[in-house]
């Protein structure tokens, strides 16, 4: 820290991305609250314990080489295994370090973010994968793939950014057209809950035991969202390079403002509420996806949007991702239990694809040597959705379903994941009741 | 005897960098970590293939007909 005014932005920066963690711990908080209440009341505890482990396994990824790939990666093919040095788990940066004050807080920020990767993928996929095989998607998923299109897409540096002028400010793809992707390369191999279907293949409701809580955990969504979309920017950066001009910028330090996605933020998630709400008639559970599906369909371009363009987007996503969910759904036999294909999946490609044609021309990066394309957003978009996400998942669930330890055993689904829990539970519950009721006698 | 940093002084603030104790062994604390890591995954895949093992077992037809019709 030269003089008063670098070590006041430095502290800033610092304390800025601290406080988006907390934050995005929401999302988790809110993505659980969502999944355990979509799935029966047979199935609860063991879709809340699925989801909340990937919390530890991500976390020590994370460390151990996730962090070190978004660092080592960016260029193409291979990346340059030099640049993540900084980024290795015996680095004397990643620990408690008096001359690096924000190493810990940038890998926290892009540890929620790899969570929320991870718990995308979770809903899907509920009352019928096995907790280990789950768990290994979340490390494929949280700590190496969507590393990898970070490291290549999300970076000032990156090569789709450098060399197609790849623009996605707020991870429409990077981060939900990925785990779409995944998601659907897990239920492609995986197959439906028993009974999701009917003989000639009509698609039945499985409804949850709680749908009041699962909205109410989408309403957490949005909250930790505001966190995610903070830790996207870089919150003060000398843009005039003379200390005259500070601005918050994009991750590829591309000018915008708070201003600007506070603005977009709001519409595009007025515009997927109100596209959800209609195209539902009223569905509690796809109006409240609807307005997530509506920021994350505009999220690729919020850092330059007009707000009314944001709503559009939100709009057009989400009738996108509605009729999408329902045709895949019928055609292909696919059960995706909470819609997450559809959400962040559909959503989110058709938002980085739509970005290409909103800001066409538009500097991909702060030196103006590559611009946004079409082109660009559309092989980003394939590049997210169908080889960072589709193809690894497909290969690994093939895998575990041919070790056979991809689903649960079709007695332990029929009886629910719970029943030998419960069991237990009701018996220690008699025996209480039993000693009370000696008690009593006595 | 000092496992790290002996000194909060001015003039000693500016030369640290690492705050932990044991510096220079961070490698070996990565290779253990990573073995947690792994062997818990293992651990975890066969607890549960276990667990599911013993309760298919306990349900055959007519118990898991009843289960499921039990099934609120």
């Amino acid at each position: 820290m030269g003089n008063n005014l670098d070590a006041l932005t430095t502290i800033f920066t610092e304390f800025y991305y601290w406080i988006t963690v907390p934050l995005m711990f929401l999302i988790h908080v809110g993505f659980c609250m969502y999944e355990v209440s979509v799935s029966r009341a047979k199935n609860k505890m063991h879709t809340l314990m699925k989801n909340a482990m990937l919390i530890p396994v991500v976390t020590v990824t994370m460390f151990f080489f996730g962090f070190w790939i978004y660092f080592a990666l960016p260029a193409w093919p291979v990346g340059d295994m030099a640049t993540g040095t900084g980024a290795l788990p015996w680095d004397v940066t990643m620990g408690s370090n008096f001359q690096d004050h924000i190493m810990g807080v940038f890998w926290a920020a892009f540890l929620l973010f790899s969570w929320t990767a991870a718990s995308i993928v979770s809903g899907a996929v509920i009352e019928r994968i096995r907790t280990g095989a789950f768990l290994i998607f979340a490390v494929l998923v949280g700590s190496i793939t969507w590393m990898i299109d970070a490291a290549w897409g999300w970076s000032p540096s990156g090569w789709l950014v450098t060399e197609w002028g790849y623009h996605d400010a707020y991870a429409s793809g990077v981060i939900h057209g990925i785990c779409g992707g995944a998601a659907l390369g897990i239920l492609a191999v995986l197959g439906p809950r028993i009974g999701k279907f009917a003989p000639d293949g009509t698609p039945r409701d499985i409804p949850p035991h709680n749908p009041w809580f699962a909205v109410i955990g989408l309403f957490v969504i949005y909250t930790g969202f505001w966190g995610f979309y903070a830790a996207c920017n870089a919150p003060i950066v000398d843009l005039s390079g003379d200390g005259t001009l500070f601005s918050a910028t994009s991750i590829y330090l591309t000018p915008t403002t708070l201003s600007t996605i506070t603005f977009n933020f709001l519409m595009s998630l007025a515009g997927g509420l109100m596209a959800g709400y209609m195209l539902s008639k009223g569905d509690a559970y796809w109006t409240f996806s609807g307005g997530l599906a509506g920021i994350i369909a505009a999220s690729a371009g919020n850092d330059l949007y007009h707000p009314l363009q944001a709503f559009f987007i939100g709009i057009v996503g989400v009738w996108v991702a509605y009729r999408l969910h329902y045709w895949v759904e019928r055609k292909f036999k696919i059960d995706d239990a909470v819609g997450a294909v559809a959400v962040h999946g559909y959503a989110g490609s058709f938002g980085v694809i739509a970005a290409g044609f909103m800001l066409w021309g538009y500097p991909a990066v702060a030196d103006g040597s590559v611009s946004i394309t079409p082109w660009g957003q559309i092989g980003g978009a394939i590049m997210m959705f169908l080889v960072l996400g589709f193809i690894p998942t497909y290969i690994v669930a093939l895998i575990l379903k041919g070790m056979g330890i991809l689903r649960i055993p079709r007695e332990v689904e029929l009886a629910g994941l719970d029943y030998f829990d419960e069991q237990t539970r009701k018996s220690d519950n008699q025996d209480i009741v039993n000693a009370e009721l000696a008690n009593a006698n006595n | 005897m000092s496992t790290g940093i002996e000194s909060w002084g001015a003039e000693n603030l500016s030369k640290i960098d690492a705050l932990y104790p044991f510096v220079g062994s961070e490698k070996i604390m990565t290779i253990i970590g990573v073995v947690i890591w792994i062997g818990w995954q293992i651990w975890q895949m066969k607890f549960e293939n276990n667990s599911y093992e013993d309760q298919t077992s306990q349900l055959s037809g007519e118990t898991l007909t009843k289960v499921i019709s039990e099934d609120d």
